[in-house]
């Protein structure tokens, strides 16, 4: 029965693929019978002048044996009949880069039924049919479309159909309005009569990243908001979230200032804002709302126990796959271009095993210490499971070794040594009975140590380094010489005088306000004993896990004015600090354009909440871990990895991450629901 | 090959054996040619423009301007209209096939 049902889901896989992929990348124009050609110097011509004529699937077969190196871009501009064929071939640095078109409005819809399917062929059948409202529909589809309206930068660059006029028909805005409803009703059918458990898929939306392509958002969000909106009508929210969010969502209303700033969304692309509107700002405070609340539900509503078995071997098999498909994508130009349009991929996988910088390897992912955290946790949970259960090892568990190799390719240090430190504290936890007050005296004793440590460092040279990089990337001195520029401002380096520097030459008025608070709070003429200055802290602390330049550049970027600092911009809105502020970047030519995240998704919450957000956020995981007796389960680990790690990475402004790490903090307490 | 520019220009004039298209040079002026019934050629911008010739014509379509005019194609309300019949068709089927056990 086992074999008949797996051999019944491979053979459905199959199909769905063959309909959802094969398809729509095979089909020519009716009447046009093109050949394709080998891709070479001669061939450019022929295919510059035959677009929209050639299929993906008719290049690959004929250049199968091809050694030349091919790259294939995704086109998402131009419309349906250049859809899955040829629009363009370029040669640009010996590698020919073969664009197919992949019109939003298409793709959008073949995602949808791609993933669902899969859901749903991978999902067991309900005992008991579960019965939703009909509410969800009646929002989502508005919700979504109006987005498209909103952040009209973003999809006129990247949709030939694009037409942001309220005059009917607009087939644009009629297309993703019924697409979203539709989605709403096979979302609700799917999860009424199947066995979906949030659990149980966490470890997939790593795989299946779901942003749709060609599109601002991610199937996750338009999943989480429909469970958001259930829950607003089932009255199954928290009242004090409520009260909050509802206080801090009017402080960014009112806080707000429209500019033409744009962001392309780069490998954040999905879950993030692109435009600086208020209509984008508003939408984007209600998906926030709706996702977390969306995550509460699915939490609570959860009846069907994964067990602890399963939980590993899904995350195990999860973590191989990405690993597995970075590899072939590294390999082949074809699978590098499918994984991209099946995956959902943010940024396209990388086209080779090289590591960036000389030393990480991202493979799949949009970045190597993102997934050098998923596969970290992969093996957490493997030596979590073992060591609770002393059970013995399977064929299954030699995927972890597949997990370790991808944590070895990311690179990724802080990773591996707190992974190892955390199973250090799993195997002596049943010892050693760990508990608050034992969390307590290592957390004082700590406290007490502390100054005795940083005075036994070079503390001097520490504690400046984080002033200094921020005021060597800030827009200072207007020399045309940008090597003058920076010699001026290290000669006030020599003493230490960062507050004369921006008192001369007008500086005050170009350094960020976050830099003038920095540097007034590292001058500041208060000397107590043993109790460090807390910027000479910070500095110390970003050299050694070697944060400095990030976090000097977000202090030189972030720019906030007094009510922006308290409250932050607004969840999703980063684009005022990648944009907003001037600051000088000395990074070699191609680095300029790059992104520069703040490296910390500590300080993502400062942009997005403001300090105060942020205070208020430790504060109540303080009340639970004082308050709530916590579960000593896997969650509770995975929380506290992710809680070390995401000081130093910005791996919370992925989707995948965000909801791991929320639903991880729900699964630590045992909370009375909605608690 | 010269079968390619026939299908869009018509004929190519007697005695056309090979095409040697040279580079763009902004000053060009091609010749009309009286006997050669205008061809109306369209890029993917829906940009418009009149050949008057064969040879004119060939060089446009091997810079890739076509016949077709792709903006007036309606793509986008070809995928509604197939979106609109399958949502259809699930909430008929759903309704009248399914069984709700």
């Amino acid at each position: 029965m086992i074999k008949d049902s797996y051999q019944k889901n491979i053979f459905l896989t199959l199909i769905t693929i063959l309909i959802f992929i094969v398809i729509p990348f095979s089909l020519t124009s009716i009447g046009d019978d093109t050949p394709a050609q080998i891709i070479d110097e001669k061939s450019v011509g022929f295919y510059q002048s035959n677009t929209c004529k050639i299929s993906l699937f008719q290049v690959l077969a004929k250049n199968f044996s091809n050694i030349n190196k091919i790259y294939i871009n995704n086109n998402p501009y131009p419309g349906l009949q250049c859809f899955g064929k040829v629009t363009g071939l370029d040669v640009v640095n010996e590698t020919y880069i073969l664009s197919i078109g992949t019109n939003p409005n298409l793709t959008f819809l073949l995602q949808i039924f791609l993933w669902l399917s899969l859901l749903f062929i991978f999902s067991k059948k309900r005992e008991s049919k579960l019965n939703l409202s009909f509410y969800p529909p009646i929002f989502i589809p508005a919700l979504f479309t109006s987005q498209h309206y909103f952040e009209s930068r973003f999809y006129k660059n990247s949709n030939f159909y694009f037409n942001e006029n309220f005059q009917f028909p607009n087939y644009y805005y009629l297309t993703f309005f019924f697409g979203f409803l539709f989605f709403t009703f096979l979302l609700r059918d799917i999860y009424e009569t199947r066995n979906i458990s949030i659990t149980g898929l966490l470890p997939f939306i790593f795989i299946f990243n779901g942003t749709f392509q060609g599109l601002n958002i991610n199937i996750y969000l338009v999943a989480l908001s429909y469970f958001g909106i259930e829950a607003i009508f089932s009255k199954k929210t928290n009242s004090i979230f409520n009260m909050l969010y509802f206080i801090f969502g009017v402080l960014w209303i009112f806080n707000f200032e429209q500019t033409s700033n744009y962001f392309d969304g780069d490998k954040l692309i999905g879950f993030i804002n692109t435009s600086e509107n208020l209509g984008s700002l508003i939408f984007w405070i209600l998906i926030f709302y709706l996702i977390t609340n969306g995550i509460l539900f699915l939490v609570n509503a959860e009846k069907i126990k994964v067990s602890l078995k399963d939980i590993k071997n899904n995350f195990l098999i999860a973590g191989s796959l990405v690993v597995f498909f970075g590899l072939l994508g590294s390999a082949s130009a074809y699978i590098n271009f499918f994984n991209f349009f099946i995956f959902g991929q943010n940024k396209r996988g990388m086209r080779d095993l090289n590591s960036v910088a000389g030393n990480a390897w991202r493979g799949f992912a949009p970045s190597a210490e993102f997934i050098g955290e998923f596969f970290a946790i992969c093996i957490l949970i493997t030596a979590f499971y073992f060591i609770k259960t002393r059970d013995r090892a399977t064929i299954q568990d030699l995927l972890s070794i597949v997990c370790l190799f991808g944590l070895y390719k990311s690179n990724n240090f802080a990773a591996i040594v707190s992974l190892i430190m955390l199973t250090s504290v799993i195997i002596f936890y049943e010892k050693i009975k760990i508990n608050k007050k034992f969390l307590i005296a290592i957390l004082l004793i700590i406290f007490i140590i502390t100054p005795f440590i940083f005075q036994a460092l070079d503390y001097e040279r520490y504690s400046s380094a984080l002033v200094e990089e921020s005021i060597l990337h800030s827009n200072l001195f207007q020399y045309d010489d940008p090597f003058k520029n920076d010699f001026t401002k290290k000669s006030y380096f020599l003493n230490k005088d960062y507050k004369s520097i921006l008192l001369v030459d007008s500086n005050h008025e170009r350094a960020s306000s976050t830099l003038k608070i920095i540097v007034d709070l590292y001058s500041q003429n208060i000397n107590v004993p043993l109790v460090p200055n807390p910027i000479s802290v910070l500095s110390t602390v970003s050299l050694f896990i070697n944060r400095t330049e990030m976090w000097g550049i977000f202090i030189a970027k972030h720019n906030p004015n007094l009510q922006q600092s308290l409250f932050g911009y607004g969840p999703f809105q980063i684009v005022d600090y990648l944009n907003g502020h001037k600051v000088e970047l000395d990074v070699p030519t191609y680095k300029s354009t790059a992104l520069f995240l703040p490296h910390s998704s500590i300080l993502d919450g400062i942009l997005f909440f403001g300090i105060i957000g942020v205070i208020i956020l430790i504060l109540f995981y303080l009340y639970f871990v004082y308050k709530k007796k916590m579960k000593e389960n896997l969650f509770l680990f995975i929380s506290i990895f992710y809680i070390i790690n995401l000081l130093k990475s910005d791996s919370i402004l992925y989707i995948s991450c965000f909801v791991l790490f929320t639903v991880s903090i729900l699964k630590s307490f045992e909370l009375k629901k909605y608690d | 090959m010269i079968e390619d520019f026939e299908k869009i220009c018509g004929q190519a004039p007697e005695g056309t054996e090979s095409l040697n298209f040279q580079a763009s040079d902004p000053n060009f002026v091609f010749e009309n040619d009286p006997l050669y019934q205008t061809v109306v050629l369209y890029d993917r911008d829906g940009n418009i423009v009149n050949v008057n010739s064969w040879i004119e014509c060939a060089h446009y379509v091997n810079g890739g301007w076509d016949n077709i005019n792709y903006q007036n194609f309606g793509g986008d309300q070809t995928i509604f209209i197939g979106l609109l019949f399958i949502f259809s068709f699930y909430i008929i089927a759903k309704k009248f096939i399914v069984s709700d056990d």
